[in-house]
């Protein structure tokens, strides 16, 4: 059994987890009970929409809206609270506004793509500056703050030596993981994804499936852009700025690779926790916050090198043994 | 019924100068202060002071798009580049130092991403999206919040002795670069590469070379925009060129230059960069916030792309 973990676990994400070793070895209090908190806590929205990532990049597309969209959607249910009295109900009908404005934003991604067959980078690029731009124009440009502590206590309060923000997110995991491994339409995202003309010769609704795989991609995003705003306590019009980024480095360790049908939702959200406890363990070291982008980017290129080049090779090896036997 | 299809094919062909028509007219119908007989002062403006950046920044654009796909390190590349040239003049008071500094390290941007993308085989966007936050860090570090006056005595006056200096540098820049896509080898190339990688390398086309030396092309135009830009602007901050991605992104596909369409020309560039400065100084002169112009353009990115498939179904009946 723990072999056959072993073996399942991506060689990208041992690297990592040496790089992780480091930082137990040389920052200070990287292993107390408060910083594994805080890594949990502060992973939590990454693993959500890493979720909604691995699901594209599976199918063999990208969504980068994902930033814009969080932030638009994290906008519009501040709006809303800041506008009624927050209680209990109120402030799940933010979360909902939240996720329908996310799935509004994954709909048109999903048709347009989908449907009408326009180039995936295209349309998502479009939809994230739009995001991104109407988190700046509804409020004009301005920031909101200062929120409820009950709308805080959704990511902040403790339930049995969690925060609640990673119970939410071990809660959609699971559903994901389930709809991915176990039912039709997640057989179908990998067979969209290895190869759409076979998917379609063998009855699978090409169509369908991709507006499906935007419209949870969207409506993740749109649901962990108000799980931020509940974290940081604050809405701006960058407040998401770089998810996107971090999601697609976050499924990659996790052993989904660009040239789709490969991968998994669990291995994504491993990835996304490795990312938060990379850059918590800069934080700790005292890098300073112009080197910590600097160096997460070349990071992040050196992941999805190793991950590209070793794909190529893997390939070159399969046609070799193919000659070969044939 | 031949007559009318000739008409037709005009029309589309040139509908983006009609749509850049069509757009003055009716700003200046509709405010007073976008143009008059009797007020050239803001048109003055936008082709002095504003055209010559945004064609450039949409000719870099265009070279990759026509070729592979997005180039999202521009914004950042030009504000790395101009820091670094911003430095160098700082230290060492010679505008020649600083022009060489900046054309190489706009050079290097585009070869590290020609790399990535050709050889390395990263898809275009996911490369030099990375590049983007490793080139603001660096841009960050570099400077850590602080901005840089002084340029020396000569560098400045280079640029700004008159004022039509930045048009004619980027008139003998887009009229190269289109001597380049037309009549070499290399343009051939380029625009064979676009179409089809695969075929272009079949037919004797050595395509990754092209394609590294596009990115190289790419970012030495980028370089040159950035020196006029901090010549123009008067300092050099990290936070240079933030909107410039989308910018450039929106004029060249309002240009009409299509992701791997192989029939992009730099006058395509010129066309989209008039439409979108048109558009968003009209918008300012209409009295809407500016904070809606970001959404704007995003809606006229999809706009211009679905209008795209529209006329090339006309085109084709």
């Amino acid at each position: 059994m723990a072999k056959r973990f072993i073996k399942r676990v991506p060689t990208l994400m041992w690297g990592c987890l040496l790089l992780l070793a480091v930082f137990v070895l040389f920052a200070n209090n990287y292993l107390r009970p408060q910083n594994i908190t805080n890594i949990l806590k502060n992973s939590s929205m990454l693993m959500i929409v890493s979720c909604g990532m691995a699901i594209t990049i599976i199918s063999k597309q990208i969504d980068v809206s994902i930033g814009g969209v969080m932030t638009f959607s994290g906008m519009v249910a501040a709006m809303y609270l800041t506008r009624v009295e927050q209680s209990a109900g109120q402030i799940a009908l933010a979360f909902a506004i939240g996720t329908a404005v996310g799935l509004a934003f994954g709909l048109f991604n999903g048709i347009m793509i989908g449907k009408y067959k326009y180039n995936y980078w295209l349309v998502t690029f479009a939809t994230m500056s739009i995001g991104y731009g109407a988190a700046q124009a509804i409020n004009g440009g301005y920031l909101i703050s200062g929120f409820s502590s009950e709308f805080r206590s959704v990511v902040n309060r403790e339930l049995l030596f969690l925060p609640a923000a990673t119970w939410i997110a071990i809660a959609i995991i699971a559903i994901m993981a389930i709809v991915t491994y176990k039912t039709r339409f997640g057989k179908y995202i990998y067979a969209v994804g290895d190869s759409e003309q076979c998917a379609l010769n063998s009855g699978v609704n090409v169509v369908k499936t991709r507006v499906l795989i935007y419209c949870i991609s969207g409506a993740l995003a749109g649901f962990a852009g108000v799980l931020l705003v509940a974290k940081t306590n604050s809405a701006g019009p960058t407040t998401a700025n770089g998810y996107e980024f971090d999601a697609i480095a976050a499924v990659i360790i996790g052993g989904t690779s660009f040239e789709g049908g490969k991968g998994g939702v669990i291995g994504s959200v491993a990835g996304a926790l490795i990312m938060t406890a990379i850059l918590n363990g800069l934080q700790l070291m005292g890098v300073n916050s112009y080197w910590q982008q600097v160096l997460m980017g070349v990071f992040i290129l050196v992941i999805i090198t190793i991950d590209v080049i070793s794909g190529r090779v893997k390939q070159k090896n399969q046609q070799r043994r193919i000659y070969k036997n044939g | 019924m031949v007559k009318s299809n000739r008409a037709r094919n005009l029309l589309v062909r040139n509908s983006r100068w009609i749509v850049l028509l069509v757009l003055f007219v009716f700003f200046s119908c509709t405010t007073d202060t976008f143009w008059s007989f009797t007020n050239w002062s803001n048109v003055r403006n936008i082709i002095l002071q504003q055209a010559p950046f945004t064609v450039l920044l949409a000719l870099s654009m265009t070279l990759i798009i026509n070729t592979c796909g997005f180039d999202l390190s521009i914004g950042s590349g030009i504000a790395a580049v101009s820091c670094t040239a911003a430095i160098v003049m700082q230290a060492t008071h010679s505008a020649t130092l600083g022009i060489l500094t900046g054309l190489a390290f706009g050079a290097l941007v585009g070869l590290c991403n020609g790399v990535l993308v050709a050889y390395v085989k990263i898809p275009t966007f996911i490369a030099t999206y990375t590049m983007q936050w490793i080139l603001r860090g660096v841009a960050l570090v570099l400077m850590g919040g602080a901005q840089i006056y002084d340029f020396g005595p000569t560098f400045r006056s280079l640029f700004i002795g008159t004022p039509y200096t930045f048009l004619i540098i980027c008139a003998v820049i887009v009229a190269a670069v289109q001597f380049l896509s037309a009549r070499t080898v290399f343009g051939r190339c380029m625009n064979g590469v676009g179409l089809n990688s695969e075929a272009a390398q079949l037919c004797g086309m050595n395509s990754r070379k092209t394609l590294v030396l596009t990115f190289l092309l790419s970012g030495t135009v980028m370089g040159i925009t950035s020196l006029m830009y901090i010549a123009n602007l008067g300092t050099a901050e990290a936070s240079i060129g933030e909107g410039f991605n989308l910018t450039a992104i929106a004029a060249t596909l309002v240009g009409g230059t299509t992701i791997g369409g192989g029939g992009g020309k730099p006058i395509n560039a010129v066309v989209g960069a008039l439409i979108m400065l048109v558009l968003t100084n009209g918008m300012i002169q209409l009295g809407i916030p500016s904070v809606w112009q970001q959404v704007v353009v995003g809606g006229v990115i999809i706009a211009a792309v679905v209008a795209e498939r529209g006329m090339q179904k006309l085109s084709k009946e």
